[in-house]
């Protein structure tokens, strides 16, 4: 076999090989962007930061929503002219015992709250760790876009919510008002 | 948090990686055995089986049987690169070829598989998070890049003309 012979074997053996090789590298890309899209569908899982239910919670007439990812208080109450405090309202609870999320209590909008606002002196919300200590800022109601600031809840831990109401001097019994406040989770 | 791509992946590497490795033997075919270049061509094509056999039954298997099952390929692919770097090295002892391939080929390819690998791994949270370079640094990055590499280049074209004078003062 002459030396023309032999490199048009190689060049022979070679394109065979790369042809075999293009199709199997093109059929294995698609058949794995296939799996990738199937992969895409959307799936339910439970929420890892959940509400919980506090010591003060049935005072505070408080419903865990289905889930846990909401909370609604029926009869909270505060005093004219002094400040009550539930302590404990609820509770917000990070499931994951690996990971830890960043959370942020927000009063988001001015129409956020409705009722009879103007008879309110104060409401604050605040979030404490399990030995009591404040984490982040004290939401004031009523302020728009007054937030806990972004606070890192640790894997399997435990904060909970206080509220601290407080209506103006002689307001009638009659006056109520409805707030709404968001958490947002980062990172789930 | 979604993954940025399926443990598949690595099966996906491996593949190409073995197709890689029978172009690059049936190009050095003086000195590899005749079989080698179908050799490497067989395991892409069993890779690609079992590729084929996830994806029909990914519901059955579970995300660390198929995350294994690709890492027990990929390892295997690496190993196939590493023995014919150390096949062209102690068996054929050609060193010079075996020093390109190893610099081009074996290094580049454990290289590369291990960044996705580390990369994986910190998804898992098996290994810390890879860190984040920020996008204004990577300007800065290539240029230091290209000084480093013009002052390389530099230096060893200085290096080679030394070289080069003082075997010409020798032969006077």
């Amino acid at each position: 076999m002459n030396a023309r012979e032999i490199l048009k074997s190689k060049a022979l053996k070679l394109l065979s090989l790369l042809l075999i090789s293009m199709v199997i590298a093109t059929a294995s890309a698609s058949v794995y962007n296939y799996m990738y899209m199937q992969s895409l569908q959307v799936s339910v899982e439970a929420a890892d930061v959940r509400f919980v239910t506090g010591t003060d919670s049935t005072a505070a007439g408080a419903t865990i929503g289905t889930n846990g990812t909401y909370v609604s208080f029926n009869s909270m109450a505060g005093w004219p002219n002094s400040t009550r405090v539930y302590q404990d309202a609820v509770g917000i609870q990070n499931f994951n015992s690996t990971s830890s999320y960043t959370i942020e209590l927000k009063f988001d909008q001015a129409g956020d709250w409705s009722g009879d606002t103007p008879d309110i002196d104060y409401i604050y919300v605040k979030v404490f760790n399990a030995t009591n200590i404040q984490q982040g800022s004290t939401i004031t109601v009523g302020s728009a876009s007054s937030t806990t600031t972004a606070i890192n809840l640790p894997a399997s831990t435990t904060w909970h919510v206080q509220w601290e109401i407080k209506w103006k001097a002689g307001t009638l019994s009659t006056k109520k008002v409805s707030v709404k406040l968001t958490l947002i989770v980062t990172g789930e | 948090m979604r993954s940025p791509f399926l443990p598949e992946f690595f099966l996906l590497l491996g593949i190409n990686l073995f197709l890689g490795t029978s172009l690059l033997t049936c190009l050095l075919d003086k000195h590899f055995p005749a079989a080698i270049p179908y050799l490497n061509q067989i395991g892409a094509l069993i890779g690609f089986a079992q590729l084929l056999i996830i994806k029909d039954s990914m519901t059955i298997f579970g995300d660390t049987v198929r995350l294994w099952c690709s890492l027990v390929y990929l390892i295997i692919v690496l190993a196939n690169v590493v023995s014919i770097n150390v096949y062209i090295a102690f068996l054929k002892k050609m060193w010079s070829i075996a020093k390109i391939l190893f610099a081009f080929v074996t290094f580049p390819t454990i290289l590369t598989t291990t960044f996705f690998v580390i990369g994986y791994a910190a998804f898992l949270g098996v290994l810390p998070p890879l860190p984040r370079i920020p996008s204004e640094v990577l300007f800065f990055t290539l240029v230091a890049s290209s000084v480093v590499m013009g002052i390389g280049v530099y230096a060893s074209s200085k290096l080679q003309t030394v070289k080069y004078q003082s075997k010409k003062t020798e032969v006077k």
